[in-house]
């Protein structure tokens, strides 16, 4: 076993860097990879932290040469970049680029996808990993998966080796060096096989997804199924891109080091928790996608529970990636909707208004939407976590489009104290204590106390307390592709959901739906820029509660 | 906006601060230290520029102090700096004149956040213990810049005297900017080796001036791995290749040709890799040091190790 001399565990300044790889994006013409995988690549580049030995190939349908490809990719980079442009670093980005058109069911764009691949290999020295980036319609996973592993692309190992006997006989390297591999790691199989079997095994290449893992519990485990054809499961990578935001990653220190906060992050202290995600946009151009799958189980079944575990669940034993993920499957099954699914959930959908001073059309005349649609823009969610730490305080989640403004934040409130009820207080102004965690924008916490009006008697009221450390932070951070993509590459997946997670997401989420398609009626009507039907507002009260006005 | 205070006291700073805040009607701040900037008068505006961006990575309160002994009473010039003209917080610089100017860390106590951190930086001349400096004991992390130093005395005892005054006046929680330059460096390296054929070094070269930083990398290099680790003099600016034989016969070459952001990875039959590695601004060097406010682990060992051991053994012409 190689142990690599320059790695110390002690030194905490050395970023880890990955080790050669060629990543291929699939839909590399797509919103997706435009917005935020090109521009995360590049600041990966101009930090210094891709491989040495790196090449990207893009896969889409366009009939385009690599140059339009990479001219499209500048555009992109030029736009969404977090790091300054440096001329040089974007050369040889660009120079490793090589563009593939075809469609993903045909054969012949695998034979060219591979041809490419290897002339990477051989141009870059990419041999050692592949990473291969579906940011397409999870309809056609299955399609690509199979392909890949048809054209021998998904397996890593096979490769690497070949590629460590190519340099061996190219440095006329003395023979009967190290057998079975010099990494000598835990690869199976012969050492001169051939490239090895559909699966790929622990070495083998790495996928990356995207939500929606699915859009029911049953076709997840398909599409689980379809990835495991051709990738082992510590190989698949699903990206939930809020978990690669810092608030997300600093609510776990903000819980766990914090004796100020860690005792009362119980049900006896906290009343309930809001989790609110709201966009301002409406379905724009992603209608193909968006009509008929709509909000609850576009970001409510990934977003908005993995914000949920993250709230809610108990110490991880580590922050390794094994407890972590334990700890996030124990709170996501001991989950619940408590109470008949018609008094729990609530779906909207938006009418003509006003977003702010600009006119906004409703969602049934929005382009590319199905006439008659009941897709809800608006979901709202009661739910219940059934562990000691929890059970009796309701979570409400609730997420939409064109809201009232653009905002991400999980609202911890607290009960109120025995003192606020007696006499000789004046608390007729004062709201329960509040801790906002603030995710996006204006990342950061807000703190809501009770403190004395000046100049009256004992009068107490609320006063907001904002905390921005994020607020301070340049936009030269990294962005959360960045850092998700990083990890990917290095194989780290402390935050990256499995499928436990997705299937107990599911699980939820499916009731809810199966409710909702049994109901005549489809979604209340809620008009564009407000926060959302009656009904949302009618579940809370129901528990005698209010939203929050984020 | 800057606000001069002419003939100041630190109280009346002291003071002015906390009428601006209230002015401002900012409620909370969220800061995490005190970063005392400790240097000559000519490099105040340089010095404030890499302070106010590492401040965007860790709010800080800047307290930039210069002390000139021009002869005549003792007198302090103050401004206090926000808003646009600070980073995130605020920047206050007090120009000490006349008298001895050995009471700095009386001017900077009032003005200290309660309870934060306190980290010195030096970003031209060093003093021979930092930790031992009237503004150096005040801090828990004192960052000192030798190829500042290096700069400054052009004919000076040059770069061994430095590295030994280093060495010699270590104390934990010091450390220093040649240092932080070479992480990008130590990452690639470090990566290269996880690159097949995966083989034992044997040997290695570090190809550069005669500087603290490849006296340092020569140092991390024989402490991580044991082996002998030749330095060859080059005359140039910066850091030009690092080499590392192997057990089989093969090597891999780390080779920088010019300043620019780039160099290439040249293992032995494998195709040349060209990879990303630029010389960092003083702002990104201070701001990877104000990560992490317990001492380095790693440089305390190499200053008070590797890197006396190979000075006592090789002189400063720069034999292996």
């Amino acid at each position: 076993m190689f142990v690599n001399p320059l790695v110390d565990p002690a030194d905490q300044r050395v970023p880890r860097i990955p080790a050669p790889c060629a990543l291929t994006i699939f839909g590399a013409t797509g919103d997706l990879a435009r917005r935020k995988v090109m521009p995360a690549i590049y600041d990966l580049a101009n930090r210094g932290l891709l491989p040495a030995g790196f090449s990207l190939t893009g896969v889409a349908r366009s009939d385009w040469t690599t140059a339009q490809f990479v001219s499209h990719a500048h555009a992109a980079v030029a736009a969404g970049a977090r790091t300054p442009f440096r001329q040089r670093v974007w050369e040889q980005l660009t120079a490793s680029m090589t563009y593939v058109s075809g469609d993903v069911a045909d054969p012949a764009t695998y034979a060219k996808l591979a041809e490419a691949l290897e002339s990477s290999d051989q141009r870059f020295g990419t041999g050692v990993g592949r990473v291969f980036y579906l940011s397409m319609p999870p309809a056609v996973f299955g399609v690509i998966c199979d392909q890949l592993a048809a054209a021998g692309l998904a397996s890593g190992r096979a490769a690497d080796r070949a590629a460590d006997r190519a340099a061996d006989r190219a440095a006329g390297a003395p023979a009967g060096g190290p057998a079975g591999g010099p990494a000598g790691g835990p690869a199976g199989g012969p050492a001169g096989g051939p490239a090895g079997g559909p699966v790929g095994g622990p070495d083998g290449a790495k996928v990356v997804v995207e939500k929606p893992f699915g859009r029911d519990a049953a076709s997840a485990r398909e599409l689980d199924a379809a990835l495991g054809r051709a990738f082992d499961p510590a190989n698949v990578f699903r990206i939930d891109h809020y978990l690669g935001k810092e608030t997300v990653r600093g609510m776990l220190a903000t819980r766990f080091a914090n004796q100020v906060f860690e005792p009362l992050w119980c049900g006896r202290y906290v009343d309930h928790v809001q989790i609110t995600m709201a966009e301002e946009l409406g379905v724009g151009s992603r209608a193909s996608y968006y009509d008929g799958i709509g909000a609850t189980r576009d970001v409510m079944q990934n977003h908005l529970l993995q914000l949920l575990a993250i709230t809610a669940m108990d110490e991880p034993a580590s922050f390794g990636a094994a407890d972590l993920r334990a700890a996030k499957e124990a709170v996501l099954a001991a989950t619940r909707i408590p109470g008949p699914v018609a008094e729990c959930a609530v779906r909207g959908q938006y009418t003509a208004g006003w977003q702010g001073n600009i006119p906004a059309a409703a969602y049934l005349d929005e382009p590319g939407v199905s006439a008659g649609s009941t897709t809800d823009t608006f979901g709202a969610l009661k739910l219940e976590v059934m562990t000691d730490r929890w059970a009796g305080t309701p979570f409400y989640l609730r997420t939409g489009k064109r809201l009232g403004r653009r905002v991400t934040e999980v609202a911890i409130t607290f009960s109120r104290t025995a003192s606020q009820v007696r006499a000789g207080l004046d608390t007729r102004y004062l709201g329960a204590n509040a801790l906002v965690i603030r995710v996006q924008p204006d990342e950061g916490m807000t703190l809501r106390v009770g403190a004395k009006v000046p100049q009256t008697d004992m009068a107490v009221r609320d006063v907001t307390m904002d905390f921005s450390y994020g607020h301070a932070f340049t936009e030269s951070l990294p962005d959360a592709y960045e850092r998700l993509i990083l990890d990917v590459l290095l194989g780290h997946d402390p935050l990256f959901p499995r499928s436990r997670e997705v299937e107990e997401s599911w699980r939820l989420i499916d009731q809810v739906e199966e409710h909702w398609a049994r109901t005549p009626g489809g979604p209340e009507l809620y008009q564009a820029g407000t926060w959302g039907p009656p009904g949302a507002d009618a579940l809370t009260r129901r528990d005698g509660r209010e939203w929050r006005r984020p | 906006m800057i606000i001069p205070l002419y003939a100041a006291s630190t109280a009346q700073v002291a003071t002015k601060l906390v009428e601006l805040r209230e002015d401002g009607g900012m409620a909370a701040l969220g800061r995490v230290l005190t970063l005392i900037v400790k240097c000559e008068a000519a490099d105040i505006e340089t010095s404030i520029q890499a302070a106010n961006l590492a401040s965007m990575e860790h709010p800080c309160r800047v307290i930039v102090l210069t002390a000139e002994d021009l002869g005549g009473p003792a007198s302090m010039d103050a401004q206090i700096r926000v808003g646009s003209d600070a980073g995130a917080s605020e920047v206050i610089v007090l120009r000490l004149r006349g008298g001895p100017g050995d009471h700095l860390d009386a001017v900077a106590t009032p003005l200290l956040l309660s309870d934060a951190p306190v980290v010195v930086w030096w970003p031209d001349r060093r003093p021979p213990v930092p930790a031992a400096d009237t503004l150096g004991r005040l801090a828990s992390r004192r960052i000192t810049d030798v190829t500042a130093c290096e700069r400054h005395i052009v004919e000076g005892p040059g770069c061994a005297a430095l590295l030994a005054a280093m060495s010699s006046g270590y104390t934990p929680g010091d450390t220093d900017l040649a240092w932080t330059r070479l992480t990008p460096w130590r990452a690639q390296l470090a990566a290269a080796l996880e690159i097949p054929p995966l083989e034992p070094v044997t040997s290695a070269t570090v190809t550069g001036p005669d500087s603290a930083s490849t006296h340092l990398m020569a140092a991390w290099l024989a402490d991580r791995l044991g082996v002998p680790i030749r330095r060859q003099d080059v005359d140039s600016s910066f850091m030009t290749a690092v080499e590392f034989h192997l057990s089989g016969g093969r090597r891999i070459l780390l080779d920088k040709e010019s300043e620019e952001s780039q160099a290439v990875l040249r293992i032995t039959g494998q195709v040349d890799r060209v990879v990303t590695l630029s010389r960092r601004s003083r702002a990104e060097a201070l701001a990877e040091e104000l990560r992490r406010l317990e001492p380095d682990e790693v440089y305390g060992r190499l200053v008070t190790g590797a890197l006396p051991a190979r000075l006592a053994h090789a002189p400063a012409s720069g034999a292996p």
